[in-house]
């Protein structure tokens, strides 16, 4: 008999939609971040009773954008949604979430039959068969039906549209600018917000936009220990963006494959770092994105710093990987890192200007084994 | 080559961890975190017959005993040896708990006792804390080792000078210790104090070279007469340590 084993009820189980078993065992659980290919790399998900730290560098659009599609996810799970941020009204953020392309139809949400739903869906069926598409039901991360069944894992967003459909009904919580920016007061209206999803018993999305913002009123650090210990003990899960300071050095070409963070300066975004539990960091190389550093036209670069879980010991060696990530018409897609096969330098190592396999930024170029 | 770290730190065997007074600093910074190794000590006091006094503002009980069912340890067959004090609740705590299996605790008879210390006032916390030590000292029946995880953020919600009357009250009481600190994060004299303090430092670092399927990063054990260089490799059910 299993000390931890996921239940049904009392302790919340699997039961909740838009939640999975996380892959790691011990009783984690994961909702999706809305965008199959950052699920992936996280290894299913954001953990639930974890802080989710995504930092930029350079710019805040690909952050919003992300936190835009996180927040879409949760309404498509009619999760308990809540929004803080400072530099924005927090109803606008809301107004500019992607619309769900795979919204079925109203009267099919009201549970019609099978073959009700396909008569009303007959260009659907075009896509049926082709990959991704499972044909079975509901809980399938990056498959399931087409027909938007709300208990699917992972939907699909187009993010050159906006929902402009109705929030009636919906499950939120708006703060920050416009309200108040105090983040004790904030915290304790979080609070409040996670009680009410226990309540209804479904899962909760917290979403704090730029928590780095001198906008903000009070401590970060101490705002952050204290969602840190709401989310530890509800079904939540909170994502917070934050500007990156600084964290590669001048040529940043050179160390693309080398381990930079013993160089990394102090500061307020390395103090939230150890209070996250998955932190995740773009960089646009100041807009310019991948080209000039050979791994191909890329919008940036995406890296996992850390990836721990509850139940679990360590992260994974996912944070060892680089990804590229592009934005398409309608979503994000994030691939592993290669080097541009165009470029000549993969064939010499010597001449200073190639990007894999460099020394890091120690004293001892020689590598550790 | 593989290697145990308590034959490192010159601990003898495993067996006699338990037999005299360990003082240990970890030091982590952010991209390497140095939680697991707390974690896996406390495993190997416990399994060694230690009573270990767990004080956590990262993670609540149920975390700390999944893993170390993960890591081999009996939690139904173990002696009751951990009193776990949880430090996270900083706000007014929700109820119910949803992501709490309470009714599981009764299944894990290794813990002897578990303190939510929910009180926000830094007199209080440390009033708390030093309470709950005396109580666990006064059933002296086991040797006792304090595990603190972390002494940065115990430090942020008590104070300095509040951190430092508590681990005044651990050393007074002659225990054994092992916290935690990130090294990045921490500039203040006070705690080079707790650090310099110590048997053994262990630094969890990353590797220089940043990339390694075998090796999730390095340990740096200093001690007064030796430092050594340590690779370490962290599964879900274990941590392997290898010397160059």
């Amino acid at each position: 008999m299993g000390f931890v084993r996921n239940e049904g009820g009392r302790s919340g189980g699997t039961s909740l939609v838009g939640v999975r078993a996380s892959i790691r065992g011990g009783g984690g659980r994961i909702t999706s971040s809305g965008i199959r290919d950052l699920d992936e790399i996280l290894g299913g998900g954001y953990p639930l009773g974890s802080i989710v730290l995504l930092g930029e560098r350079g710019g805040t659009a690909h952050s919003n954008a992300i936190l835009n599609c996180f927040l879409a996810q949760g309404f498509a799970h009619d999760h308990a949604v809540a929004v803080a941020c400072a530099d924005d009204r927090p109803e606008n953020v809301i107004k500019n979430l992607p619309v769900r392309t795979d919204a079925a139809p109203r009267e099919v949400l009201q549970g019609r039959t099978e073959e009700g739903k396909d008569s009303d869906l007959r260009i659907a069926w075009r896509y049926r068969n082709q990959q991704g598409y499972s044909g079975t039901g509901g809980s399938q991360g990056g498959g399931g039906q087409p027909s938007g069944d709300a208990r699917k894992f992972c939907h699909n967003f187009d993010l050159s549209q906006v929902d402009s459909g109705s929030l009636e009904g919906k499950k939120l919580s708006l703060l920050g600018f416009g309200n108040e920016v105090d983040l004790d007061n904030v915290a304790s209206k979080l609070r409040v917000h996670v009680q009410g999803s226990i309540r209804a018993k479904v899962a909760a999305r917290i979403a704090v936009r730029q928590l780095g913002s001198a906008l903000w009123e009070g401590e970060p650090r101490t705002f952050l220990r204290k969602l840190r210990s709401l989310v530890r003990e509800s079904n939540a899960v909170c994502l917070i963006t934050a500007a990156c300071k600084h964290r590669f050095p001048a040529s940043f070409s050179g160390v693309l494959f080398a381990n930079v963070l013993s160089n990394c300066p102090t500061g307020p975004d390395v103090e939230l770092e150890h209070l996250s539990d998955v932190v995740v960091s773009l960089d646009t190389n100041n807009g310019q994105g991948t080209k000039s550093l050979g791994l191909g036209d890329y919008l940036g670069i995406v890296r996992i710093l850390k990836n721990t879980s509850p139940f679990s010991l360590y992260s994974s060696r996912q944070s060892l990987k680089m990804y590229t990530f592009w934005r398409g018409r309608r979503s994000y897609h994030i691939e592993e890192a290669h080097a541009a096969p165009e470029e000549n330098e993969i064939t010499n190592f010597e001449d200073g200007k190639s990007l894999a396999c460099l020394p890091g930024p120690g004293k001892n170029p020689a590598i550790d084994y | 080559m593989e290697t145990e770290l308590w034959s490192v730190l010159r601990w003898g065997s495993e067996g006699e961890i338990s037999e005299r007074r360990r003082r240990l600093v970890v030091l982590d910074q952010a991209g390497s975190s140095g939680g697991f190794l707390l974690i896996w000590l406390m495993r190997m006091y416990v399994q060694a017959g230690v009573r270990v006094i767990f004080i956590s503002t990262e993670r609540h009980l149920f975390h700390y005993l999944s893993v170390l069912r993960k890591l081999g340890l009996s939690l139904t067959k173990t002696e009751p040896l951990i009193s776990f004090i949880d430090c996270l609740t900083e706000m007014e705590t929700i109820s119910p708990r949803p992501s709490f299996p309470e009714h599981r605790l009764e299944l894990a008879s290794c813990v002897d006792k578990e303190t939510r210390v929910h009180e926000t006032c830094a007199e209080d916390i440390l009033h708390e804390l030093s309470e709950r030590l005396e109580e666990a000292m006064a059933t002296k029946y086991h040797p006792t080792c304090v595990i603190i995880d972390n002494l940065s953020t115990l430090k942020q919600r008590i104070g300095e000078n509040k951190l430092h009357q508590l681990w005044s009250l651990v050393r007074r009481l002659g225990i054994s210790y092992t916290g935690l600190v990130h090294s990045d994060v921490e500039t203040s004299e006070g705690m080079n104090e707790i650090i310099f303090g110590a048997d053994a430092v262990i630094s969890v670092e990353p590797l220089s070279t940043g990339a390694s399927i075998d090796y999730d990063g390095k340990c740096l054990v200093t001690m007064p007469t030796k430092t050594t260089d340590l690779l370490f490799r962290v599964d879900e059910t274990r941590v392997q340590f290898f010397q160059k």
